[in-house]
């Protein structure tokens, strides 16, 4: 019978018309042709997006669609294609879970409302959003922007563009390099990698860690208000630093200790280069405690 | 085209995505159907409101004179705007806004700044203070005026949200809320650090680069939402 359902909805899905599902779930499993640098835009309110990339010239789309669900858009071919789950009634409260192998060079377009969403192998690009849920992107992608209000976002990859930012959830970033811009309220950001060349970095009450090397002339930007700040940098790391926290402490390993500069005031500042200077680094939180350490 | 249908293409309506046969047949069903049509005109408003609101909000110069008539007024010096801001800011937010004021105009003052047209003050022309880059914003009334910008940026934003409260679960409202909380208790602590050390400009670089932050997640959650 499974076997039946899922033959017909490939079949189906060779016009671009799924069949519309009754209340309870269905599988689903459809493929279209693409091109090696395809733009494929995939849609799903609730549930999971799980996307692989893969070598084959083709968009390939299994799962299973939530109970409310009317049918999977899934139209277009060669340059673009896209993947929507269409639903009878609120479309937040329709759980499906995708799983969609991509070309591995595809131009990722991902939103979901309640809904996780997954990349793994792809080295094209990655756009990915949601409301409630984490987006995990691993992989070769060269740029990535992974945005949640309410949970988890983790980047793990060489990308060389960036951009990794939630509400109210953890925010890490390993093996990026080049531009990077993550920020979080609540959660912890920790970005760990290779050399960049412009790093923006900001929370409000969650930690904010640092782990990587400075380009020539780059720039690296952290603050937080009540966050603690760790930078780990190359002890000969030609940077020019500026210091400040209000009430926090500063605990210094790559140069002199900072100075209480405010006459009534806790306020400390710090500013000195090491390496002969070049890149710029700013550090300024308003509580949050500094340590700026070698690696 | 059943009022679903219509409902489930209005963002390719509004957005223009439409062909014209498409387009021709969902205005065909809105002249008829008010309650789409009413959706419709909610669905441009939350538009609207969400892309008049500026990537980065700064302290508007033109608003300068106008701003310093209405704090000093007739009857002297008046910290809070009574037109408008309270409405906004809530009485906690202006209240605490004002204290900053207080400070930095008391800081201001002894470091010898002389705003135009104030008492004491020899040319239209404010003297220059050498408080560095950020001393536009070490300026009170400025300070306050940036105040005002974030704080109606937000109520738009709250606006929108409150708009679209029927797709927003409870609990993602919730997880806002805190999260909204987490940064005006930031930003009563950097205020209250301002008040301490009104001169500091780093604080006050903090004190707008928290509103943005504020003003950065809702309009997140207002974009998201609407996807």
């Amino acid at each position: 019978m499974a076997s039946k359902t899922v033959l017909s909805l490939c079949l189906a899905a060779a016009v671009g018309l799924l069949p519309r599902p009754a209340a309870a779930q269905q599988k689903v499993e459809a493929r279209r042709s693409a091109s090696a640098d395809a733009l494929v835009e995939i849609e799903n309110p609730a549930g999971s997006v799980r996307v692989i990339g893969w070598e084959r010239g083709e968009v390939m789309v299994t799962g299973d669609l939530g109970a409310g669900a009317s049918g999977l858009d899934f139209t277009g071919s060669g340059s673009r294609i896209r993947v929507s789950v269409d639903t009878e009634r609120n479309p937040h409260g329709v759980v499906s879970s995708l799983e969609v192998h991509v070309p591995a060079k595809s131009r990722l377009q991902i939103e979901s409302f309640n809904g996780s969403i997954t990349v793994s192998e792809v080295s094209g690009t990655v756009s990915a959003e949601t409301v409630n849920g984490s987006i995990t992107v691993s992989g070769q992608a060269r740029e990535i922007s992974a945005e949640s209000v309410n949970g988890a976002v983790q980047v793990s990859g060489a990308s060389t563009h960036t951009k990794a930012e939630s509400v109210n959830g953890s925010v890490v970033v390993r093996g990026a390099s080049g531009d990077l811009e993550a920020s979080t309220v609540n959660g912890r950001l920790e970005v760990s990698g290779g050399a960049f060349e412009r790093a923006h970095l900001e929370t409000v009450a969650g930690s904010l860690s640092f782990d990587g090397a400075l380009a020539s002339g780059a720039t690296l930007e952290a603050e937080t208000v009540s966050g603690s700040v760790t930078l780990a940098l190359p002890a000969n790391v030609a940077a020019d630093f500026s210091i400040s926290t209000f009430s926090g402490g500063v605990d210094n390993a790559l140069g002199p200790p900072a100075t209480r500069v405010g006459e009534h005031t806790p306020e400390k500042e710090l500013e000195f280069s090491t390496g002969g200077g070049g890149a710029s680094v700013s550090v300024h939180t308003l509580s949050g405690g500094i340590t700026l350490r070698k690696k | 085209m059943t009022c679903e249908e219509v409902r489930d293409r209005l963002d390719e309506y509004v957005d223009g995505d439409l062909t014209e046969a498409e387009f021709q047949e969902i205005e065909l069903h809105l002249d008829g159907c008010a309650p789409c049509r009413a959706e419709e005109r909610q669905l441009r408003a939350l538009i609207a409101q969400a892309a008049a609101l500026p990537e980065e909000i700064q302290p508007a110069a033109d608003l300068w004179p106008d701003l310093a008539a209405r704090l000093r007024g007739p009857e002297g010096l008046r910290l809070v705007p009574r037109t408008g801001l309270a409405r906004w800011m809530g009485p906690m937010s202006v209240a605490a806004a004002a204290a900053v004021v207080v400070a930095l105009s008391a800081a201001l003052w002894t470091r010898g700044f002389v705003p135009a047209g104030a008492p004491g003050a020899t040319t239209g022309v404010a003297r220059p203070v050498a408080l560095g880059a950020s001393s536009e914003l070490l300026d009170p009334e400025r300070l306050l005026d940036s105040e005002r910008e974030y704080a109606r940026a937000t109520a738009d934003l709250m606006a929108a949200i409150e708009a679209q409260k029927e797709s927003l679960a409870p609990e993602t409202r919730a997880v806002l809320d805190a999260n909204l909380k987490t940064i005006d208790d930031a930003l009563a602590q950097v205020r209250a650090a301002l008040i301490k050390d009104p001169g500091n400009s780093q604080l006050a670089h903090l004190l707008t680069s928290t509103h943005q932050k504020k003003v950065d997640a809702l309009k997140r959650v207002v974009r998201l939402n609407r996807t």
